[in-house]
């Protein structure tokens, strides 16, 4: 079994392009591989195998010299990140160039939505198409990442049958059971699931069960499943919340969250003088762990609907 | 072609596998402890995994199988290293307890490794010694040592960056050790060199040296500098397995001339090492697994493709049961010579 077996997506991605800077070299790993990521001079965001390729130290260790190409830490030798190509070693004097096919594996990179995409060569067909994203993410007001000690795929199911764990917004809490309908995936393959979600203020006043939620939560998955758009809004669809997840497989027991979120205040009638404070301190985060008690009480439904709508798994039952 | 490439074609040419960790070599001497550490209670180290208890008995070093409290059949677990007797053969020599790693009938004192800047049958002082740990194999340890091109960028600070007016560097080799030698002409004097010893001069010539011991992992490193000072060390590299490597190291004070220079240096042991844990540590899991790739070198390499060469030559011949030492050992140049210091021993 190849180490991306069992997932959807070619491009991944890697980080948030904020981090990724052409002051210092970051490092990313994806699949238990490291990558180094980096500005060259034009701005463009560029990826290369994070192992020098003379003595195998990080790249990402090193720096970035003023012709836009990272040096190794080691012994200074410099990869362009266009082609990978060793560009200079020194100590060799002016009379000996560097050895043709002297480089590094250089990887193709996107940035859509506030993220850079790294494109992982699959192991047999084409490269999946990247997730249509605007750029509306460089102006979104929180962002981070979490690294959660769960394997991608069960973090993915985490995140549809419990958005609640993996979901720290401060002052609502979501109601991960009370589904608007059967999650589904629509005509371009997307993912999605409604749920109620509630003010924490109000939810601990009641002693009823609710008729109706005031706030609903919608998680709409993309294609190729490493991308997923949060929708927080009240029951008369103004925004509250909105956020985007890029889930990435970093190795075979970690997984990366990197996420935007824009925060907004919405204004209505109803809200009490308690869903204003809450308004005005609401904040999000994705925590660096999720409560696997919880996790168990859930009943995986929209995981399974999830996995048994895998466009791959439907071309495959079609075709039988 | 001109002959710079020609010499870095050279190095290319050298086999491309390089699998550091995957065999280990027996019957070799190392200098497991200081002999201040070793009192009553014994001491635990490893070679090779291979477990080492070492303490004083009537004045004599010990080194067993097991630890005196274990409660163990010696006759029935001892292994071959002590041929079931659970005792290993045990050496004090250069302030250092040298333990056997290998078949105990081959276990000859004479071939402890030769240094010749420490005396024979006392140790050195306290401050001029200490211990460092390196993450990773002991071979990607050695192959750092005999590489003095990373001192100009992990060590730029202490030992000057790599602009200079001409670089060379020479290797010379025996079936057990590989010697390196590089001649710089006009370095640029390092941070520490201008800032704490108050060198003036912008530039100065440097020799430098390394010479490592291939089995048991013993290496001296020394340099000559035309304006700052210098003293020689001798670091042991034991590998304690192949993701640890045990590094004791001795400095050799009497060897420089600059009073403060002897007092201060040895601090500076652990700053180094900790310099090269930086790019020893990832080195060690991007080679474990990726053994096939090849390596790309040029000439400065040629000691560290010299020292891969001659490992897996003796690789080869203990795969065929031949652990002996060849007489080339003996035939090498003195070393005293080589590094241009007084012999104690």
């Amino acid at each position: 079994m190849t180490k991306t077996a069992g997932v959807n997506s070619s491009w991944w991605p890697v980080a948030l392009a904020a981090n990724v800077t052409g002051k210092a070299p970051t490092r990313c790993r994806l699949f238990g591989e490291d990558y180094v990521l980096f500005r060259d001079k034009t701005g463009v965001a560029r990826a290369l195998t994070d192992r020098c390729a003379h003595r195998r130290a990080p790249l990402s260790d090193g720096k970035i010299t003023p012709e836009g190409w990272v040096e190794c830490p080691y012994h200074g030798w410099r990869f362009d990140g266009q082609d990978g190509r060793c560009r200079s070693i020194p100590n060799l004097s002016a009379d000996e160039p560097v050895p043709a096919g002297y480089g590094v594996d250089a990887f193709a990179t996107r940035e859509l939505g506030g993220f850079v995409f790294v494109a992982i060569p699959p192991t047999a067909g084409a490269v999946a198409p990247l997730p249509a994203l605007d750029n509306a993410g460089n102006s979104t007001s929180h962002q981070g990442s979490a690294f959660l000690a769960t394997p991608y795929r069960a973090l993915m199911a985490a995140l549809l049958d419990a958005p609640s764990l993996m979901l720290d917004i401060r002052g609502v809490q979501v109601v991960d059971d009370n589904f608007y309908g059967e999650p589904y995936r629509d005509n371009a393959g997307h993912f999605i699931t409604e749920r109620a979600a509630d003010w924490t203020a109000l939810a601990r006043k009641r002693k009823k069960v609710v008729p109706d939620y005031p706030l609903q939560l919608r998680t709409e998955t993309l294609p190729g499943d490493s991308i997923t758009h949060l929708a927080l809004h009240t029951d008369a669809f103004a925004p509250v919340l909105n956020a985007t997840l890029a889930v990435t497989p970093v190795s075979d027991c970690v997984t990366a969250v990197h996420w935007q979120a824009t925060v907004h205040k919405p204004e209505d009638p109803a809200f009490t003088p308690a869903v204003h404070r809450t308004l005005e301190k609401l904040d999000f985060t994705v925590p660096d762990a999720i409560d696997a008690r919880t996790l168990l009480a859930r009943h995986p439904y929209a995981s399974s609907l999830w996995q048994d709508t895998l466009p791959g798994l439907l071309l495959a039952r079609s075709s039988r | 072609m001109t002959k710079h490439e020609l010499l870095t074609e050279k190095a290319i040419r050298q086999p491309s596998k390089w699998e550091p960790g995957n065999f280990i070599l027996r019957d070799a001497w190392f200098p497991v402890t200081e002999t201040r550490q070793v009192l009553d209670r014994p001491v635990r180290r490893t070679v090779h995994s291979q477990p080492y208890y070492i303490w004083r008995e009537k004045g004599q070093y010990v080194a067993s199988e097991f630890h005196p409290a274990m409660a163990v059949d010696i006759a029935r677990e001892a292994s071959a290293f002590t041929a079931g007797t659970g005792r290993y053969p045990v050496v004090e020599q250069y302030g250092y307890v040298w333990v056997w790693y290998g078949n105990p009938d081959n276990a000859d004192p004479a071939l402890i490794p030769d240094i010749p800047f420490l005396p024979r049958h006392r140790s050195m002082p306290e401050y001029a010694s200490g211990t460092n740990y390196f993450h990773c194999t002991y071979e990607l340890v050695l192959e750092n040592i005999l590489d003095l091109t990373h001192i100009d960028f992990v060590h730029g600070n202490f030992s000057g960056t790599h602009e200079s007016e001409d670089d060379r560097i020479s290797v010379e080799s025996t079936s057990e050790t590989v010697t390196m030698i590089r001649r710089v002409k006009n370095k640029a004097t390092s941070e520490y060199q201008r800032d704490v010893l108050g060198i003036k001069e912008k530039t100065q010539d440097v020799t430098a040296f390394t010479h490592i011991f291939i089995r048991s992992g013993v290496c001296f490193l020394h340099a000559h500098f035309s304006s700052a000072p210098s003293m020689p060390l001798m670091q042991t590299n034991t590998p304690e397995s192949r993701f640890l490597t045990r590094a004791n190291f001795v400095f050799a004070p009497h060897e420089s001339w600059s009073k403060p220079f002897r007092r201060t240096w040895p601090k500076t042991g652990p700053m180094v090492a900790e310099q090269d844990e930086s790019v020893l540590n990832p080195q060690n899991p991007r080679y474990l697994p990726h053994g096939d790739e090849p390596d790309c070198h040029t000439r400065f390499d040629t000691a560290g493709l010299r020292y891969r060469s001659r490992l897996r030559d003796l690789i080869n011949r203990q795969k065929q049961g031949d652990f002996s030492y060849l007489p080339d050992m003996a035939e090498g140049s003195d070393i005293a010579q080589v590094l241009n210091v007084k012999r104690l021993s």
